[in-house]
């Protein structure tokens, strides 16, 4: 069990890591999206939440939401000082980690429209969300892209779905 | 007993657990967990510089080998430089010399020369909703929040160059975040150089490669000829910072105007900048070790919290200099003795600043003003 958490828990950096080399980023000038990336860090916890429970959900979106949050950059006028803005990612990953391991039972997760929906609503969704609440926390950003990166994210889903099924061999968990 | 409880509805007490810390988190954010975040993000940042160095570890070995077979042809190119560049620094030393003469002539300030720290950059964050960059120089190098971070780069005429990369945010012992002027909430005042237009530059923008100027100054105003056609000047303007936001230095270069914009409905003009830095192929930083201005700390310590406003702007409304005016006046006729011996020089420059702020409004005091704060770093 706690070599699986291990596991787990490196497979969940690794991929903090890949969104955070701009792993496979792109940029479209004349389509003003700026800049396009696939968060592999969504891809992880989809997959795994998917795969296993609601328990392993929520932890597993608490950890990736610390990991986002912990980038996050708040200037304070009242302190003059910069932040890290604690609280955004880690409300929104677990609920939809355990949203996620609740319904897996009723999807087809080896069907790749089936991958690729989910992932571009749960994309959309949670950047449409952690979006209003950084609005309401500090201000309403233009420079923070939705549509764009749900669909890259969602159409490279699949390969990537495919790559921890082979790493992780998941049926054994 | 407990136990047996808590695991029976283990599923909902890790999900209210994580919504709970979730939102007190957000209610409070400089609660102490927020603040050892930081120390999460840095064993992340660390495994992160691990896996970056095996990933790039094959990379790096073929760009070595191509670097190799150019270097013979670099060298003997950089010797012919270096004999040029020792007359251009005998040229530089007369000129310097000169400057200084006229500068003391003229009663001017001594130019300062401030002291740099080159830093390795070790992650970039471009796919957050807030961009960073992480370095590995901190606080044992000196280094502290709000000093301007520059780069090397290269001009549209190919000409290297130091340009802006953003501003030092969080420091620990040994790295430092730096806020790039990508940064959602960055603001920096800077000028064209052509023109000596003030203008704002914006970070949140929908691209990297395109940041906004807004409140372009008083020479896009309606009678103006950039008015009409502000690109006629100002497209391929070089845009340079303005040193008036209390952070960076003067005369860095930023970028060049790529675009034309609306007029605001202040009728400012705005237009589009394409930064001189790429900000998602850094290798290098330097660090100028350069603190925010006196006058801004001294207005922070003064008025926080009670006026937003700053000294050394043009869109301060009149009636909020006068009030803060009165406030300062009113302070110093309650300081005692003592303490009006020690503050009255900084009080008595902040009202003269005032006073002259006033006497150039007057010509023009019905134009639209905006406020900037000089408590903010970005501005």
């Amino acid at each position: 069990m706690l070599i699986e958490i291990i596991v787990i828990f490196v497979g969940l950096i690794f991929s903090y890591f890949l969104k955070d080399i701009n792993f496979l980023s792109l940029q479209f000038e004349f389509l003003k999206t700026g800049s396009i990336y696939p968060d592999f860090l969504l891809i992880f916890l989809i997959y795994f939440s998917l795969k296993t429970n609601e328990m392993w959900g929520i932890w597993l979106g608490f950890f990736a939401g610390l990991l986002e949050d912990s980038t996050i950059l708040k200037f304070t006028q009242q302190n003059s000082e910069y932040i890290n803005l604690i609280g955004i990612h880690t409300l929104i990953y677990p609920i939809l980690g355990f949203i996620l391991g609740k319904i897996n039972r009723y999807l087809d997760i080896d069907n790749i429209r089936t991958i690729v929906f989910v992932t571009f609503l749960c994309s959309l969704t949670s950047r449409l969300i952690i979006w209003f609440i950084m609005g309401i926390v500090d201000e309403f950003y233009q420079s923070y892209a939705f549509i764009a990166p749900s669909i890259y994210t969602s159409i490279l889903a699949p390969v990537w779905f495919f790559f921890l099924k082979w790493i992780y061999h998941k049926d054994e968990l | 007993m407990l136990w047996e409880y808590l695991n029976r509805y283990k599923v909902f007490f890790s999900l209210s657990f994580c919504i709970l810390f979730s939102l007190i988190s957000i209610i409070w954010q400089k609660n102490p967990i927020s603040n050892s975040s930081v120390y999460f993000n840095k064993i992340a940042e660390q495994t992160n510089y691990f896996f970056k160095n095996i990933f790039n570890f094959p990379f790096l070995i073929i760009e070595r080998i191509s670097e190799y077979s150019e270097l013979k042809e670099k060298y003997k190119k950089s010797l012919e430089e270096i004999e040029k560049y020792k007359l251009q620094k005998e040229q530089y030393e007369i000129l310097l010399k000169e400057n200084q003469k006229l500068r003391q002539l003229l009663e001017f300030e001594p130019l300062t020369n401030y002291q740099e720290v080159k830093a390795e950059v070790l992650g970039i964050r471009l796919n957050s909703i807030t961009p960073r960059i992480i370095i590995n120089k901190g606080k044992k190098h000196g280094i502290k929040p709000f000093m301007p971070v520059i780069a090397f780069a290269t001009d549209e005429n190919n000409n290297p160059i130091r340009t802006v990369v953003g501003i030092i945010a969080i420091v620990q012992n040994t790295s430092s975040i730096i806020q790039p002027i990508q940064h959602p909430q960055m603001k920096l005042g800077v000028k064209i150089e052509n023109t000596n237009q003030w203008a704002i530059l914006e970070g949140d923008s929908f691209s990297f490669n395109k940041l906004k100027l807004k409140y372009i100054t008083s020479s896009s105003a309606k009678e103006s000829k950039y008015f009409i056609d502000p690109y006629i000047e100002l497209r391929n303007s070089k845009v340079v910072t303005s040193g008036n936001d209390g952070i960076f230095p003067p005369n860095i270069p930023v970028g060049i105007i790529i675009e034309k914009g609306n007029i605001d409905e202040n009728n400012f003009a705005t237009a589009y900048l394409k930064p001189y830095i790429e900000i998602d192929k850094l290798e290098y930083v330097m660090i100028i070790q350069k603190n925010p201005e006196l006058w801004s700390q001294e207005l922070t310590n003064e008025i926080k919290n009670e006026l937003p406003i700053p000294l050394t702007t043009e869109y301060i409304p009149m009636e909020l200099i006068d009030n803060y005016k009165n406030k300062l006046e009113n302070k110093l006729n309650n300081k005692t003795e003592k303490e009006n011996k020690t503050n009255d020089d900084t009080n008595k420059n902040i009202l003269n600043q005032l006073d002259n702020k006033e006497n150039t409004k007057d010509n023009n005091s019905n134009t639209i003003k905006k406020l900037i704060n000089p408590n903010d770093p970005f501005q």
